[in-house]
């Protein structure tokens, strides 16, 4: 039922909003700013659930398909912290924009809701075609969002993002719809049961395996993204609104890798393993060449979006390696970038509220200016590298251990070579930014105030503590880790078994009875 | 007097709340026009860093030689059968380190306080001053490498603040990114080499010290890295790259370039990270892991020949500069050089010895220099100064005091710890011992050039000489003190002098084990150590007359920068035209990836893809004639052509 | 004496709509023009809701053999009045804005949904063909209301002469039918020796029905019909037409696919043929296209393709009479989501729709939000993204061609559905962009705003609860 009311929680905001009177952008960023912080307490308590199941109903029937499709949410350790990452995030940026979006904020707080809440779907569906609604749904608010609210040239970046992950999406939609029809269903968890062990028995003849394979890979590809389909990302990351683009980064990707996490390994563990130095391969390639670009782009958004290319990379890499410290360091990563390029961007909005500009030369001497701002965005930006003491640091380093034990030191170096030119690009930006001598009279306020930084503080607050406690992330995922991710060898993946033996057992007698049919 | 260790957690939180404070002052008084109050930041960064100190001095007192304070509040990372702890471990060596970082360090927050009197971000510098030694304080009391790490680049980030402090110069920046640059390739061979190291360990991997040296000690291991083993090829590799590491945070080659670019930092600045505490942390890790770096002797030679080469390049280096801090900057690189070479003759404990006692004296030295620089207005050409020694009696004193020390002159703190270091690396190799002590005389030389043109002859610019003036006493005192030190030091460990070797004492417990397996491993002949001594003294003299001749004659007059030239330049700047050619392709491979595979190959692809989809588009819509005729004859034909078709199915 | 149980419920859809436009002509001339955009959109569509609300009534059953309801007509009954209120308040909006002098509009609008209406519950030829000339005939007068357009003007007369040829090849299918099987009404076996008339006759028909729907090869009508159109129109007759044309089509269907003959599959190869023909036509065609209206009529022949698609059985119901959920739910999300991007357009596109250019639309979803977000998710819908109806709409038509085998088909379909949507993306992008001059927001009248908002909410939930939708 949490679970239920939680998914509800973002349209419900939105409906309010929507009935809300917006002639006063301030009025309505606050109730956005309330409801945002009443959904993500919502969401607070999984995190120590670890765990639980939705009651499940039939929902409708795929033509051609005997199974039903059932409507049924699920939420365990890895999911829990990408919903606070997502619940927690959207407050902020709802925040950080109201003196951008100014009299448009009901809507932009509408829409933004709606992202919040496709996104929650998708993290949360426990059914394959349940979750492919939710992710395609997330097109259209995003769509509105960055062709409403973005910047000069953002009808060709909101078209470039729709087209590409529409098209991404296609494969996956015709691999679900074959896993249903040759008679496997799409409930996650009976279906990777069952198809983990036809693999097993062979059963399965394995060009076809692997057809669906990339069909369901190539989403998640996209939607990282990795390299060669990462064209739409620096285009759109630069010209959707500051708010947008930190929740796109900081909380869309990452359901990109959840993709490869809670699909593309538990359903086909065999190819997966086969094909896993490819992926780090490509991950690494996108960390040395998002790091690269970083360093040529001028354009400050673009920058940091090449950042999330670079980052993102080293996540899939790290997950994988399928070693523990790996998958681990993986997740802590995913949460530690999500806060950091969050924050970052959010800031990177105020400043281009200021300067009404985004190039980095027109920019200089924050540090004089406004302190204040400098301060937090020095810190976000050592956050993002992944300075020892912030949850990054301990990212870097597990996933840095898992690829020299998985792969060897070839790769653990290029890793690392990576990690060097992100502390490049990253100076450079802030030497750009906050020192030198200022480049133009920059409008608005004179320093971030209390209430803006308000917007980043928890942020902050809260890389520092993962960076000394990443052990809250690490220990909540092992109620996934060790459930088949790990090797093949172990067995079909079912992530929700164990949740739902730890909190419903009725529903483990569903999917059990489901299984039997 | 043992639930002193229960207080361990509070030697880094006292600064790090210091620290705090003082950014608080420092963003509130930011907007205030006359900016925070110095008074109170002054007072609680000195206070903060005194208290570290004094609680040092206590544990030190009240540890047993061999005994160990140890706290490890949680577990810090934990994945899986990998756990690192957030622990710190106070032994005599962190002892030995924390006295003079935490004392030194106090002296100069409290020179820091006149020094910065004028400056508008004075509360800023106490604030990041403070963080330093925070994170100089977990470097050394971390009780694994994870933690070191933590304080590893806590103070590179640090120093990368302080240098760029004076962040409106463009110079400041560049040099401060350097210094971090650098510095984060060699932090990159830290993680590897730690990763390395635990690959080795393997299946009882850990990252405590105690544990690693334990596992090291303990013969049955032996063979999982004997020659020829992948072991063998993990261990070389996990100290070559740890070494890496050490290199960049202590100024050796080939990770030198940042140290001289450093000194555009505040002169405290300098004297208390670039050359008393920080630098010297790499020669602290190998001391930490004595007993993992003795058991790869190829490692330990190499160690040796970068610190000796290191030694003997940068003391030419010294000898072209003309900027007063960059004659002391090239004399600390070259000073880490031998510390290098005492490690990689497999002698930690004379190593941490010159340390302690070259921190006495390098911050002698740049105090001094920074009174000067004061009293001249901000000028730091040697070439501008001269005959300053009656204007600055007592700063001239101290500055000599360290003068002395630095050459090894007979009792002074750099004759016990030099010497020492001589003898050891003559027992190990001669030619060492040689291009040691051809480095002693090079150094004699820059260094009494260094004080003729400050302070002897006559004032050689008299709008910058005229109206010098000694500083406040909150910078002669501490000036004073480090003098004295500089001069007593020594005596903590005179080697001649039986008894006098309570600094051998403190560190064996620690030490003993990887130097006794070393000197089995290859004994040395004794040479007798009055020999040494007097050897070592005479090539002091030898440098220092030769000095006096030259230039203490010499017609010497300022013109253009300080910086050198010629040949001069190429010696100095022979490393960073090496790092040139990696930046310059780090460039080239970036305007590749942008103009040619991001530009043309990906957008040109997608950019003729929609071109051709619109293309397709037009030539169908052609078909779409507006004339009625043509429609509905097109219908027809279609009609009659489908039935045509179904019936022909049909039939 | 016909049971009064069985007649008057049955009746009472028709009734209200005959009241709704008896008052309408009654109330029309004593208004002064400036009312009549008050008053009577609002009498239409109070017996709009009526019908709606009367139609709940109807129970499952026929009436002498000539109309008849069950569960999908009685949904696409809804579908057709629900588009009728939407079109009528498009053209209150519309007409008010260029003070349209008199109200025929509205009266047009009533009889052409009581037109579709018949054809949707007709079970002979011959209600059905009274159906389609009553919607056929209101609507050309529709298409032509700017009578001083030139535009307007090509476009009745070329929809006109092409209609009435089809509505002949219609009436000729239906005459060779009965011939051949005695009976007006549908699913009749042909007598013994003249199957060959019956084949051809119900090949005519369904050629009859698929030129309204706008199906190529008898597509080339609509492009210039709907752009000459004033918007509220074009949306109207997408829907209420398709709805009409396609529910017969569909009966019509059914019923044959029970005889034991083998003209379901001779049929089916031409449907197929049609339908990529349209799909392919109307995708590429429309790439190109600038103007909202005639992007409108390229999606109207695309998704006549994909509805073609749609015919193919499902399932089995319990009267063994094979399901055609998919075309139910596809008619009614496509009903739905054309009506409501017009009726919104229809308040943005200006006097005379001279603003329907993608220039002149730049930035009208900014100045009037609930009207652009409505559009925006009935273009979502018509693209075929989630959370719209369109979504399952064309999934269900690709997965039942896979179901049957049919994986090229449905892949070719798949890539042009993708290519495709495209165009509305760029509509709606446009809508959401910056304007090149800043554009003050229209006044919309409150009906439809209301009918927008929720037309549009419909369309979502319709994703969610799909068996409420035929499906």
């Amino acid at each position: 039922m949490h679970l239920i009311l939680l998914l509800a929680a973002p349209f419900v905001a939105a409906l309010l909003l929507a009935f809300a009177s917006g002639k006063e952008g301030q009025s309505s960023a606050r109730l956005g700013l309330f409801l945002g912080l009443l959904t993500a307490a919502i969401a607070l308590p999984l995190v120590w659930c670890g765990g639980c199941v939705s009651p499940s109903f039939i929902w409708f029937q795929l033509p051609g398909i005997a199974t039903p499709t059932r409507f049924q949410l699920g939420v365990d350790g890895l999911s829990a912290w990408l919903l606070q990452l997502t619940a927690w995030l959207v407050p902020a940026a709802l925040w950080a924009s109201r003196r951008a979006v100014r009299e448009r904020m009901r809507e932009f707080a509408i829409w933004t809701f709606l992202l919040e809440g496709t996104i929650f779907g998708s993290l949360m569906a426990t059914d394959l075609v349940l979750f492919f609604l939710f992710f395609e749904a997330m097109l259209v608010p995003s769509f509105v969002l960055i062709s409403g609210f973005g910047g000069r040239r953002r009808r060709q970046a909101s078209l470039l993002f729709v087209i590409f992950t529409a098209l991404g999406s296609a494969p996956l939609m015709i691999a679900i719809y074959f896993l249903a029809k040759i008679g496997l269903g799409t409930d996650l968890a009976v279906l990777s049961a069952r198809f983990g062990i036809l693999s097993h028995l062979g059963m399965l003849p394995p060009s076809l395996a692997l057809a669906l394979f990339a069909a369901v890979a190539v989403a998640f590809v996209v939607k990282t993204p990795l390299l060669p389909l990462h064209v739409w990302q620096a285009e759109t990351y630069a010209e959707a609104p500051a708010g947008t683009t930190a929740l796109l980064s900081g909380a869309m990707a990452k359901v990109g890798v959840y993709g490869f996490l809670r699909f593309v390994i538990p359903l086909f563990p065999v190819e997966a393993h086969r094909f896993a130095l490819w992926f780090v391969l490509a991950g690494l390639v996108a960390v040395l060449y998002g790091a690269l670009l970083a360093l040529t782009q001028s354009d400050v958004k673009r920058l940091m979006a090449f950042s999330s290319l670079g980052h993102l990379g080293l996540i899939v890499a790290g997950v994988f390696t399928f070693t523990p410290e790996g998958l681990k360091g993986a997740m802590v990563l995913m949460v530690a970038h999500g806060l950091a390029a969050g924050g970052i961007f959010l800031l990177l909005g105020t400043l281009e509220r200021w300067a009404n500009s985004r190039h980095l030369d027109d920019f200089g001497g924050l540090a004089g200016r406004s302190p204040f701002m400098a301060t937090l965005l020095m810190v976000l930006v050592l956050a993002a590298i992944g300075l020892p003491g912030t949850a990054g640091f301990v990212g870097e380093f597990l996933i840095l251990k898992g690829l020299w034990t998985a792969f060897g030191p070839g790769v653990a170096v290029l890793a690392g070579i990576g990690v060097i030119l992100s502390a490049a690009y990253a100076l450079r930006m802030i030497q750009k930014l906050l020192f030198g001598k200022a480049a133009l009279p920059l409008e608005g306020e004179a320093d971030l105030t209390t209430g803006d930084a308000l917007a980043v503080l928890p942020l902050i607050a809260a890389l520092i503590f993962l960076g000394f406690w990443p052990s809250a992330v690490t220990r909540s995922v092992e109620i996934n880790l060790y459930q088949g991710w790990s090797a093949p060898s172990s067995g079909p993946a079912c992530p929700f078994h164990a949740a739902a033996r730890k909190c419903c057992p009725k529903s483990t007698q569903e999917s059990a009875d489901a299984a039997g049919r | 007097m043992n639930q002193l260790q229960n207080y361990l957690w509070l030697l880094p939180v006292l600064p790090l709340a210091g620290a705090l404070l003082n950014g608080i002052l420092a963003l509130a008084g930011a907007d205030t026009d006359e900016g925070p109050s110095r008074g109170l930041s002054g007072f609680f960064g000195t206070v903060a860093a005194g208290g570290a100190f004094v609680l040092t001095l206590l544990l030190a007192l009240s540890l047993h030689p061999n005994a160990v304070f140890a706290q490890a509040p949680w577990t810090w990372i934990d994945a899986g059968s990998f756990k690192v702890a957030f622990g710190f471990s106070f032994d005599s060596l962190t002892a030995m380190m924390l006295l003079f970082i935490t004392g030194i360090g106090t002296l100069i927050h409290f020179y820091s306080i006149g020094y910065m009197a004028e400056d508008r971000g004075f509360a800023r510098f106490f604030a990041y001053l403070n963080l330093f030694l925070a994170s100089m304080i977990v470097l050394v009391l971390g009780s694994n490498l994870l933690m070191t790490f933590i304080g590893w680049e806590g103070v590179g980030l640090c120093s990368y603040l302080l240098i760029g402090f004076w962040h409106k110069e463009e110079a400041n920046n560049n040099a401060a990114r350097k210094a971090f640059l650098v510095n984060r390739a060699g932090d990159l061979g830290f993680l590897l080499g730690t990763i390395a190291l635990m690959a080795l360990m393997g299946s009882q991997a850990s990252l405590e010290y105690s544990a690693i040296s334990a596992w090291f000690r303990d013969a049955s291991h032996a063979a999982l890295f004997a020659a020829g083993t992948t072991g063998a090829g993990l261990l070389l590799a996990s100290t070559l790259l740890i070494f890496l590491g050490c290199t960049g945070k202590s100024a050796q080659i080939p990770l030198l370039t940042w140290l001289p670019d450093a000194m555009a930092g505040p002169t405290p600045v300098s004297a208390l990270i670039h050359a008393a505490t920080m630098v010297t942390s790499g020669v602290y890790l190998l001391a930490r892991l004595s007993d993992m770096f003795v058991r790869s002797p190829l490692t330990l030679s190499v160690i040796a020949g970068v610190g000796i080469a290191t030694a003997l390049w940068a003391a030419v280096a010294g000898l072209f500069q003309n900027d007063i801090k960059k004659v002391l900057a090239y004399s600390t690189v070259s000073q880490l050089g031998y510390m290098f070479m005492a490690a990689g003759v497999g002698s930690f404990d004379a190593s941490l010895f010159h340390v302690f006692t070259h921190a006495f004296f390098k911050a002698t030295l740049f105090l001094g220099a920074g009174s000067v620089i004061h009293a001249v207005g901000g000028e730091q050409d040697m070439r501008k100064m001269g005959g300053l020694w009656k204007k600055l009696p007592l700063t001239f004193l101290a500055m000599a005091a360290g003068w002395y020390a630095i050459l090894g002159l007979p009792l002074g703190a750099g004759f016990w710890s030099k010497d020492l270091i001589l003898e050891r690396a003559y027992g190990s190799s001669p030619l060492l011992y040689g291009l040691g002590l051809l480095t002693a005389v090079i150094t004699a030389l820059y260094m009494t050039r260094l004080m003729i043109l400050t302070f002897f002859g006559k004032g050689r610019d008299e709008k910058l000489t005229a109206h010098a003036h000694e500083a406040p006493f909150t910078m002669t005192l501490p000036v004073v003190l480090l003098g004295l030190g500089a001069l007593g030091v020594g005596f903590f460990w005179a080697g001649m002098i039986p008894g006098l070797d309570s600094f051998h004492q403190m560190l064996s417990p620690v030490l003993s084990p990887a130097q006794s397996f070393w000197a089995r491993g290859n004994e040395a002949e004794e040479g007798s150590a009055l020999l040494f001594a007097a050897i070592g003294t005479l090539a002091a003299l030898v440098g220092a007359g030769i000095a006096w001749a030259i230039w203490s004659k010499a017609k010497i007059e300022a013109v253009g920068s300080s910086a050198p030239k010629g040949f001069g330049a190429f010696w100095t700047f022979f490393f960073d035209y090496i790092h040139g050619i990696f930046i310059a392709a780090t460039k080239a491979l970036a305007w590749i990836g942008d103009k040619i595979v991001q530009t043309v190959i990906f957008n040109g692809l997608l950019a003729l893809l929609i071109y051709a989809v619109g293309m397709v588009g037009d030539a169908v819509r052609s078909l779409q004639r507006s004339r009625l005729r043509v429609n509905l004859g097109l219908s027809l034909c279609g009609l009659v052509l489908l039935l045509a078709f179904f019936l022909l199915g049909a039939w | 004496m016909l049971p009064a149980a069985e007649l008057f419920p049955f009746v009472f859809p028709f009734l209200a709509l005959g009241l709704g436009i008896v008052a309408t002509l009654i109330a029309e001339p004593f208004l002064d023009p400036r009312r009549k955009h008050h008053f009577l959109p609002v009498i239409a569509v109070l017996s709009l809701v009526g019908a709606m609300a009367v139609s709940a009534l109807t129970r499952a059953g026929s009436w002498h053999g000539l109309l008849a309801t069950d569960g999908p007509r009685a949904i696409m009954g809804l579908v057709v009045f629900i588009s009728g209120i939407l079109g009528i308040v498009g053209l209150q909006q519309k007409l008010g804005e260029e003070d349209f002098p008199g109200g025929e509009p509205y009266i047009l609008t009533l009889l052409a949904t009581a037109g579709a209406l018949l054809m949707v519950d007709a079970t002979a030829t011959l209600s059905l063909f009274v159906g389609m000339e009553l919607a056929s005939l209101a609507i050309y007068a529709l298409v032509g209301l700017r009578r001083t357009d030139a535009l307007g003007a090509e476009a009745l007369f070329k929809y006109f002469v092409m209609g009435a040829v089809f509505s002949a090849v219609f009436l000729y299918g239906a005459a060779l039918s009965y011939g051949a099987t005695g009976t007006i009404r549908f699913g009749a076996l042909p007598l013994p020796g003249r199957e060959l008339f019956f084949y051809v006759g119900a090949v005519l028909m369904s050629f009859g029905l698929l030129f309204k729907a706008g199906v190529a090869p008898f597509h080339f009508w609509s492009p210039d019909a709907y752009a000459g159109a004033p918007s509220p129109v074009t949306g109207f007759m997408a829907a209420v037409v398709k709805v009409g044309s396609l529910a017969a089509m569909g009966s019509l269907w059914q019923s044959w696919l029970l005889l034991p003959t083998e003209l379901p599959e001779h049929l089916f190869r031409l449907l197929v043929l049609m339908g990529l023909l349209s799909v392919a036509i109307g995708t590429l065609s429309g790439l190109g296209q600038r103007r909202a209206r005639r992007l409108i009529a390229f999606s109207s022949i695309t998704h006549a393709g994909f509805l073609v698609f749609a015919l193919i059985p499902t399932g089995i119901a319990a009267n063994n009479v094979l399901q055609l959920s998919n075309l139910w739910y596809y008619l009614a999300a496509y009903a739905l989501a054309t009506s409501v991007v017009m009726a919104s357009l229809a308040a943005l596109t200006g006097k005379n729709d001279d603003g329907d250019t993608l220039q002149a639309l730049a930035g009208a979803a900014k100045a009037n939000p609930l009207l652009g977000t409505a559009a925006t998710i009935g273009l979502a819908s018509l693209a075929g993204f989630p959370p719209a109806a369109g979504f399952l709409a064309k999934f269900n038509v690709l997965a039942s061609l896979v179901v049957n085998g049919k994986w090229k088909l449905a892949s070719m379909l798949l890539v042009l559905a993708l290519i495709g949507a495209v165009y509305y993306v760029r509509l709606a992008a446009t809508l959401w962009s910056e304007p090149a001059t800043p554009r003050a927001p229209v006044a919309v009248r409150p009906l439809l705003s209301w009918a927008a908002a929720l037309g549009a909410i419909i369309l979502v939930l319709g994703l969610f609860f799909p068996s409420y939708f035929g499906a």
